[in-house]
């Protein structure tokens, strides 16, 4: 039964979370209510005449529950697609960061949002964003490859270069919009990280890279363990490593991809949580895949709730409170497992 | 399964590791790889295991080069293990083992009865039986030598190829596994390792392969490989042979050199 207990404890955190992330907020509306309005909308029943004001209808289906259901998305592609880089370099620093898909994502959104395109369409800014991460990690898988074999190290180092270069043209389009003050705070608001505002439309970007990378992934989580034994011996048990790296850095990127689109750059979920999860169910994919998703989403609305709960005006953004929090957390596990640190 | 090399051509880098080596290894053989420090016996068994790229020339599995299966194909036919230690991370010793049933499981199917089977035959074959449910990370370097072993032979390949397998084992350790892997020919198997040690080569491989800066310098009968004038070219050393009881076991006497007297 143990073996199932985390998988049940996070399906709990979940559902606990996404119903107080819809329940709590600064207008008190009653359980009840929302309940209905959520009845009614999915075409179950009608709400005449049953005192659901307009107003109240338009924050449950129209802000709080978009917002919930992103961030639960963007908890879970995020640890998903750190989960199986870790994995893939063996390496507990690995994070969507480090292939490039974070600052990719935001060089994409930010050149968007000060060209102007942000006002034109909803879908311009995150769309940009998704490209400009699927373009980083696909020059950086490009640069890092030789005569067909990627090696892992190539990647990293590469990864690393285009995350600097990605960095740097992101702060001199930041330089050239500082002008137009609203750009500029668009800007930095995006590159904060946040669930602030987010629509169906959001929910409707991220869901099918979420559904297709979550569902591909779990092809992969054999291979994965293999990999963890060196890449000559998982060839040799009969992995073909180029085609799983390959397979790997898409789905990897597609689902950060995906996250960097609607929320922003938030750090820290793609490397803490895969990281908490590997220590409390050991290290098998077959069981991480699931359970670093569900714990992502655990994560993001987590911190999401608090984030609205201590400055309901906005001022504390998710991405700056899960590094604030996540981070001295992770400091304090890697103190408290120092012993054995190097056992991953 | 008979497993060939014709001619082979394998560079590592600027320098070829092996110029043009030919072999055959047969069923039901135990062949010993032996040679000094880069003549090339690593190089030799990752390019039958189908893992170092040939530069020319070609390694077959009773006739069909092995470039023409993919790699579970491949992993189904050939078992191989690396010298170079692994990362160890926290998997238990039977997930370890399991993996080695990689190649005869389909991409969602959960692990069947035979897969267990297996596993459990593989350890007690190394006896390891007992550390099943610990974590690899935690083993001595000698018990997880052994648990790399059995994955090994869980895969129940026709072919096995060990690099230097015995490097961290005790001498009872060393001895059990040279038994089972005579076994494992015995049973029809094809079994090539590479061995350090010339008085174990002797005594356990039917067949000897010497190799001498990436070229062939001898390969036959372990008596007819480890002569004295074969041994002090390949391994730049001073030797001497025993003979114990009148004929068949020998043992070698190896000093630098610079010893002599």
């Amino acid at each position: 039964m143990r073996k199932y207990a985390l998988t049940a404890g996070l399906f709990a955190a979940a559902f606990l979370l996404a119903a107080l992330s819809v329940r709590l907020g600064v207008a008190d509306i009653a359980s009840e209510k929302i309940f209905k309005v959520i009845l009614s909308e999915l075409g179950l029943i009608s709400t005449e005449g049953m005192g659901v004001s307009m107003q109240e209808r338009a924050i449950v289906w129209h802000i709080r529950l978009p917002r919930t259901l992103t961030g639960a998305f963007v908890g879970a592609s995020l640890a998903l697609s750190g989960v199986m880089l870790q994995g893939l370099f063996r390496n507990p620093m690995a994070s969507p960061v480090v292939v490039g898909v974070s600052t990719g994502g935001a060089l994409g959104a930010t050149s968007a949002i000060a060209l102007g395109l942000g006002a034109a369409s909803i879908w311009a800014v995150p769309i940009s964003a998704f490209g400009g991460a699927l373009l980083t990690v696909f020059l950086v898988s490009l640069v890092a490859s030789h005569k067909g074999h990627t090696p892992l190290g190539a990647l990293i180092l590469c990864g690393m270069a285009m995350n600097a270069i990605a960095g740097a043209l992101t702060t001199l389009v930041l330089s050239y919009s500082v002008s137009d003050f609203e750009i500029a705070r668009q800007i930095l608001f995006w590159l904060m990280g946040s669930l602030t505002n987010r629509t169906w439309e959001h929910v409707i970007l991220i869901a099918p890279f979420f559904a297709a990378s979550g569902a591909a992934a779990a092809f992969f989580g054999r291979e994965l363990n293999l990999m963890m034994s060196g890449e000559e011996s998982a060839m040799a048990l009969g992995v073909n490593t180029a085609q799983t790296k390959a397979w790997i850095l898409i789905i990897a990127a597609a689902a950060a991809g995906a996250s960097v689109a609607v929320a922003g750059v938030v750090g820290f979920v793609g490397l803490l949580v895969p990281h908490i999860v590997r220590m409390l169910a050991g290290p098998d994919h077959r069981k991480l895949l699931r359970l670093s998703m569900m714990a992502g989403a655990v994560f993001v609305m987590g911190m999401d709730l608090l984030a609205r709960t201590l400055s309901p005006a906005g001022e504390i953004r998710l991405g700056v409170l899960s590094a604030s929090i996540g981070g001295p957390f992770f400091l304090y596990l890697i103190v408290k497992n120092r012993a054995r640190a190097e056992t991953f | 399964m008979r497993l060939e090399a014709e001619n082979i051509i394998v560079e590592l880098g600027e320098r070829e590791a092996l110029k043009g080596v030919s072999a055959s290894f047969q069923p039901g053989a135990f062949t010993g790889v032996i040679g000094a420090n880069g003549a090339g016996k690593t190089t030799l068994l990752r390019a039958l295991a189908g893992l170092a790229p040939l530069q020319s020339g070609r390694i077959s599995l009773e006739g069909e080069p092995v470039d023409s299966f993919d790699r579970k194909e491949t992993a189904r036919r050939v078992g191989y293990l690396a010298q170079k230690q692994e990362p160890a991370f926290p998997f238990r010793v039977d997930e370890t083992v399991m993996m080695g049933r990689y190649p005869h499981q389909g991409r969602l199917s959960p692990e069947t009865e035979a897969d267990r089977a297996a596993v459990d035959a593989a350890l007690r074959g190394v006896d390891a039986a007992g550390l099943a449910a610990r974590a690899i990370n935690e083993l001595s370097g000698g018990e997880l030598q052994r648990v790399l072993i059995a994955r090994t032979l869980a895969a129940q390949t026709p072919v096995l190829l060990l690099d230097e397998p015995f490097a961290n084992l005790d001498v009872r350790h060393c001895l059990d596994i040279l038994e089972i892997l005579r076994a494992q020919a015995r049973e029809g198997r094809t079994v090539v390792v590479s061995v350090h040690d010339l008085n174990l080569a002797h005594r356990f491989c039917d067949h000897l392969l010497l190799l001498y800066e990436g070229e062939i310098l001898a390969q036959g009968d372990a008596s007819d490989v480890l002569t004295r004038r074969l041994i002090e070219k390949a391994f730049q050393v001073h030797a001497e042979i025993l003979t114990v009881n009148g004929k068949d076991e020998r043992y070698f006497i190896l000093r630098a050199l610079e010893e002599r007297e």
